[in-house]
């Protein structure tokens, strides 16, 4: 490989393992919280790409702005699954999870209802140009997102770690009996799971609004690919599956880039395989699921 | 074996005797292409009778209606590749499929519940990119075209029998559907299918008692996978083509709902889903784009409020019906 | 060659270690009881050596062949099952039902007879045999009863059942006479010494309550902390000094 296309894969595998943890972490905190599996996680990924079609392509908002709205609208998504279907489901995790590839559905049918199917929203690009690193030339568009990722992954690791309703949170996950007899209420903290979970699904989209083909049917490949990696790095695990979202974005890339995405695919299918074979819990996770 | 045979009332036969009538009459009732949905309507209820006896042990998958996509596609590369006559295709395919069954049962027994389910969805998806990617033999993303028609014989030979003929292939699947479901009931109400149950009851217990959990498992899912491979080989004659996109994850919600709307827990909840979804699906045609919002819906309702699936109203119903039986007496 | 021993064994979980070099020897037709105060360790002993754990070194020898790390089904097969101490059965199944269900090992349990069921003399043998169990532990009346649907105390009895349909020839009782009141209690002793007295079966049991211990052992032994402590018949125990000493008060032991 030459050192050219080595650099732009390096940058590229960044992004996308960027993008795959910013999916990813709220699937494993849902999970992690009340076993809340969500089929239809592609889904809120896309409506946050929406909320940047309409706010940003069509009502001329800015683009920071469309990003930054993003998160409560679709988080607000996430709290209506929650209320609507893990609830009532709560203790069987197939239910929840089948019952979501319902509302995945209905998603795609009302947005594809809404604002066309067949031709794929195209965003503007509002960040454009590219930066030259070593090199290779990656587009701003795209760098953004590590940043992006960093800043809101890390206020993810503050808020469970400092903030009181974070700690309540990581008690939870960790033993449910016991955060009930502390006071915590259980449907609080699902709720803000699945807040949050929305919330970080729905600034991913957003972020990736301008760079992929915006359809009701783009979230599909990001919600099998974030299955994967919280089953990778372990099913209730936020750092398994930030490391995980790296492991399998670099993966992903480099095999792109040296054969197919088909290929890349397979393999990251495998890899998880060969995780779940050698250590089914995932690589940083306890959690037999 | 105690529970293989249960005393079936009179209004059970009755049933069945109207549906014989039914299915055998309908090439004369029904056109041509509805008689080809009715076809399909069988190959469904194939693949959701195979699917209930993997939830038996409470394993539920979501690699099922690949494994239909592996039984078509060793029927349509046998017949079209290497000119193998259907009566040897079929038997052929359907142990293929056995075969990538045991290939995924053996890292998929390593997990149990919804690990095993998303573990499951993730080695379908595997098989699905291998077809993608590999032109030969399987066509890449355009498939395999031109499988050769099913026929006993040569035209001109008097036993000559073109399965082209709708309503020729719609008596052929359904004989097929019929011996499947008589195999699977036998399967289910014997003593390995009690020992399914068992496991799925107290697994542990299971052990206890000399039966080995994991191997069970393995062999309901690969037993589950050769009606799956049935399934698809019908599926390869009776359409001619095989195109990847077929196989794609919405089916299996598909299959999910109508295992889910029957129930499972008697043999013949998937049969019941797939006939009530089936024809919600025809008669929401008008619907159009917005079909798949009502069954996102049905979905969510049945797991939400209903989750033993409509079979779970039979006790209401024949208590209804034997209630209405017994006033014609009276009266 | 003996019957069943165990050799040297060791059991640690991370850094705690529940079983340290333990010995043990059952003859063939005894009825054995392991005993030791509360933490002592005979839970984790009862599961590695009825193959629910692998020991962490040392063997579990059944006539002359290592079962330590088999596989708990290849266990039982080879003539060694388990009881559980919870209620071990399989809730929609009649009793007579769940009875034939653990004549698995005894069955013709290949797809083909289940497809075509051409060994039907099998299944009526595995039939006159879950009855005669049923018979011989007093179930009669409970037998066309759906299994949860049975009191505790004949649920226990139950698991008994179900293990002797086995076929075994060494039985392990976990603390089969934990939460019953002193009536099922009698029963279920009764139930143990005839199963050794009329069928030959060896018997190896766990059990906290002491009364029963002593009167339905054979042999005892003690462990505490981990390790064997005394080992002897029951008049020897119940006088042994250590063994007095390691549990908390006299008051227990004494009948």
């Amino acid at each position: 490989m030459e050192f050219e296309t080595l650099i732009q894969s390096f940058a590229n595998a960044l992004v996308l393992g960027s993008i795959y943890a910013m999916v990813a972490v709220g699937l494993a905190l849902a999970f992690g919280v009340m076993q809340m599996a969500n089929f239809a996680h592609g889904e809120l990924f896309m409506a946050g790409a929406y909320v940047v079609y309409v706010l940003y392509s069509l009502a001329g908002l800015p683009f920071f702005i469309a990003v930054i709205a993003a998160f409560p609208i679709v988080a607000m998504l996430g709290v209506l699954f929650e209320r609507a279907i893990f609830r009532p489901t709560r203790g069987n995790v197939l239910a929840g999870f089948m019952a979501t590839a319902g509302a995945g559905f209905i998603m795609q049918v009302l947005v594809g209802q809404q604002w066309g199917v067949g031709l794929m929203r195209s965003v503007p690009v509002p960040y454009k140009g590219s930066a030259e690193i070593l090199g290779a030339a990656i587009s701003w568009q795209r760098l953004a997102i590590i940043p992006a990722t960093f800043i809101m992954v890390g206020g993810l690791w503050f808020f469970l770690k400092k903030i009181k309703a974070g700690k309540a949170l990581r008690a939870c996950a960790q033993d449910t009996e016991a955060a009930v007899l502390q006071g915590i209420s259980i449907n609080k903290m699902t709720m803000l799971a699945m807040f949050l979970s929305g919330g970080f699904a729905g600034v991913g989209g957003a972020l990736m609004a301008p760079i992929i083909p915006v359809t009701p049917y783009m979230g599909h490949v990001y919600a099998v690919t974030a299955f994967i990696v919280v089953i990778v790095g372990g099913m209730a695990s936020i750092e398994g599956a930030v490391l995980a979202a790296f492991i399998l974005g670099f993966i992903h890339t480099f095999v792109s880039t040296l054969y197919d995405s088909v290929t890349a695919t397979m393999v990251g299918v495998l890899f998880m395989a060969v995780v779940l074979i050698v250590k089914p819990t995932g690589l940083l996770g306890n959690v037999k699921v | 074996m105690l529970k293989s045979s249960p005393k079936f009332p009179i209004q059970f036969w009755l049933l069945i005797g109207a549906i014989v009538v039914f299915m055998c009459a309908a090439p004369q009732i029904v056109s041509a292409y509805r008689l080809e949905l009715l076809t399909i309507f069988l190959i469904n209820v194939i693949l959701a009778q195979s699917y209930r006896l993997m939830t038996t042990t409470g394993d539920w998958t979501l690699c099922h209606y690949i494994l239909m996509g592996v039984g078509a596609y060793a029927t349509g590369i046998l017949a079209k590749k290497f000119g193998v006559p259907f009566y040897m295709a079929m038997p052929l395919a359907a142990m293929i499929t056995v075969g990538v069954s045991l290939l995924l049962a053996v890292p998929l027994s390593r997990t149990i519940g919804f690990a095993f389910f998303i573990a499951s969805f993730a080695l379908g998806e595997f098989v699905r990119h291998v077809w993608l990617k590999f032109h030969n033999p399987f066509g890449g993303a355009r498939g395999i075209n031109g499988i050769p028609k099913l026929e006993i014989g040569q035209s001109g030979d008097w036993y000559f029998i073109d399965f082209w003929d709708s309503t020729n292939f719609y008596f052929f699947t359904l004989i097929f559907t019929v011996l499947v479901l008589v195999l699977l009931y036998r399967i289910d109400s014997s003593r390995i299918g009690n020992s399914w149950k068992a496991i799925y009851a107290d697994s542990e217990l299971c052990e206890s008692i000399g039966i080995n959990v994991t191997r069970a498992r393995i062999m309901v899912f690969c037993v589950a996978g050769f009606f799956a491979g049935i399934a698809g080989s019908l599926l390869a004659y009776l359409i001619g083509s095989i195109d990847p996109h077929n196989f794609e994850m919405v089916e299996m919600v598909y299959l999910i709902i109508w295992v889910v709307v029957g129930g499972v827990k008697t043999f013949w909840g998937p049969l019941i889903g797939v006939v009530s979804m089936s024809l919600v699906f025809e008669l929401a045609r008008p619907l159009e784009e917005w079909r798949p919002l009502l069954f996102g819906l049905i979905l969510i309702v049945f797991l939400v409020y209903l989750p033993g699936g409509l079979e779970t109203l039979i006790p209401r119903l024949k208590s209804f019906f034997s209630g209405f039986f017994a006033k014609k007496e009276v009266s | 060659m003996s019957f069943f021993s165990v050799k040297k064994l060791s059991k640690s979980f991370g850094g705690l270690q529940a079983n340290h070099m333990i010995d043990l020897e059952v003859e063939e037709g005894e009825i054995r009881g392991v005993i030791g105060p509360n933490g002592a360790g005979k839970t984790t002993f009862f599961n590695v050596v009825s193959g629910f754990y692998a020991p962490s070194s040392g063997t579990v020898e059944f006539k002359g062949k290592v079962i330590s790390g088999l596989h708990s089904s290849k266990i039982a097969r080879l003539g060694v099952v388990r009881t559980f101490q919870r209620a071990a059965l399989f809730p929609d199944f009649t009793v007579l039902e769940n009875i034939v269900i653990a004549r698995h090992l005894n069955a013709d349990v290949s797809l083909l007879n289940a497809i075509f069921r051409h060994n039907n003399a099998a299944e009526a043998g595995n039939l006159e045999r879950a009855k005669e169990i049923i018979d011989f532990l007093g179930l009669e009346h409970e037998q066309d009863n759906l299994a949860a649907n049975l009191s505790h105390g004949h649920q226990r009895v139950l698991g008994v059942a179900m293990a002797l349909a086995t076929e075994p020839e060494l039985l392990m009782l976990d603390e089969p006479v934990a939460g019953m009141n002193s009536g099922e209690k009698a029963v279920m002793v009764d139930h143990v010494k005839k199963i050794r007295d009329d069928w030959g079966i060896t018997i190896l049991l766990v059990e906290h309550d002491m009364k029963t211990v002593m009167n339905l052992c054979d042999k005892i032994t003690v462990l505490d902390f981990g390790e064997k402590l005394a080992e002897g018949l029951p008049e020897e125990i119940i006088h042994n000094k250590k063994v007095i000493e390691a549990y908390l008060g006299a008051d227990e032991i004494v009948a």
